[in-house]
């Protein structure tokens, strides 16, 4: 029995739980489905080109996970999960948001950030917040969804054409230690419009200033170094393609490091009117 | 990462021999605020180049000598050639050491 998701701002009918997509009701979209993901055996024999997870097999993407399943983005529009036996329903799914739904989005020409993305109480478009393991990007996002913020995504962050951006905003992942948080539905944003990126980086000094504007080749280099599972582009030759268009987004969108102090937690007043400045935050960008 | 002494071996046998140079394949770019950004399309690494190692980059698409490289841009900026050799020989070592140019069959 499959039911129907909403999440990356596409319709998808999954025969598997999508952890992070909203569940809708079967009419309620009134659409064709834009993803079709249903149960079917796939038949490796003949994949190539494997690195790591991944494989190209045929015009399409496997990625293979040992005692959890095979996952065929057989083209733009369907994955095929052929699991494990014995492998659990939610390990099944967890596969599916990590590395199956990501592979079929790269597939379809989207560029994929590793990072959660918020709007703010007051504000219409979204920012980025990105950081790399334990810099506190969980922490936050959590902070801004109590503070009233909505949720466009939690962990990856699909960029369409027009910077629209859009993510899984049903729930924050567990930081270390901690635990899943669902977000209500009145906090999730399908899509939104992409204001600026904050990247955590390393700790500041107290006195020290708390963000600094990129210049836009560092702003690329923040694009390149986040990008989720860059691997995948690589292997379906997009990277033509999504170099150019990273570099649109470097151009177009105000970024900045933030730095926080060594083990603060709760954000600050100075930083939260620092994030609803959003592109608003006028500095000059660092030499 | 390698040894300066491997790439200043590398480097006496280039004037020695004139040896022919081109950069190794798989790679794109994409011009990002003053300067562009190149893609190493197998292992993901990119760099970024300013104006003049981009001009070294794309004439390095056609196999040259160091030598050939200096001669090319003296004529065509205006640099000493004094100025120009010190430039192409500290950016050339260190694409030789990103494994960014091969020697030209």
């Amino acid at each position: 029995m499959s039911r129907r998701y909403r999440g990356y701002d596409l319709i998808f009918e999954s025969a598997f739980d999508i952890p992070g997509a909203t569940e809708i009701e079967r009419g309620e979209a009134g659409v064709t489905p834009d993803v079709t993901i249903m149960k079917q055996h796939v038949a490796l024999e003949s994949w190539y080109d494997r690195r790591g997870h991944f494989a190209r097999l045929g015009r399409g993407m496997v990625a293979s996970l040992p005692g959890r399943a095979n996952y065929l983005c057989a083209d733009s529009n369907h994955i095929l999960v052929d699991p494990a036996p014995g492998a659990a329903a939610a390990d099944i799914a967890a596969g599916l948001s990590a590395f199956a739904i990501p592979a079929l989005l790269w597939m379809r020409g989207d560029i994929l950030l590793h990072a959660g993305a918020v709007i703010l109480p007051g504000a219409d478009a979204a920012i980025i917040v990105a950081g790399h393991s334990g810099s506190g990007k969980t922490t936050v996002l959590r902070q801004c969804a109590e503070a009233g913020a909505r949720i466009v995504a939690d962990d990856i962050i699909r960029i369409t054409p027009g910077f629209a951006i859009s993510g899984l905003p049903a729930g924050l992942s567990a930081s270390a230690g901690g635990s899943y948080c669902e977000i209500p539905l009145e906090q999730r944003c399908a899509v939104a419009v992409l204001d600026a990126v904050h990247v955590l980086t390393v700790p500041r000094a107290p006195e020290a200033p708390a963000f600094h504007a990129l210049a836009v080749e560092r702003r690329m280099h923040v694009l390149l170094a986040y990008q989720y599972r860059p691997r995948i582009p690589r292997m379906l030759g997009l990277a033509r393609t999504m170099l150019p268009a990273l570099a649109r987004i470097a151009e177009a969108v105000p970024m900045y490091d933030w730095r926080r102090e060594e083990g603060q937690v709760a954000l600050g007043e100075s930083e939260v009117a620092a994030l609803c400045a959003g592109s608003g935050l006028h500095l000059a960008p660092d030499a | 990462m390698n040894e300066p002494g491997v790439i200043h071996r590398m480097w006496t046998l280039i004037v020695a021999d004139s040896q022919m140079w081109q950069r190794t394949d798989g790679f794109v770019s994409a011009p990002v605020g003053e300067g562009t950004v190149i893609l190493d399309l197998d292992s993901g690494r990119y760099y970024s180049f300013d104006d003049t190692a981009l001009a070294i980059w794309d004439l390095l698409q056609t196999p040259r000598t160091l030598a050939q490289l200096v001669e090319i841009l003296t004529d065509t900026y205006e640099v000493s050639p004094e100025q120009c050799s010190g430039d192409v020989d500290r950016f050339f070592n260190q694409l030789l050491a990103k494994g960014l140019v091969r020697q030209a069959a």
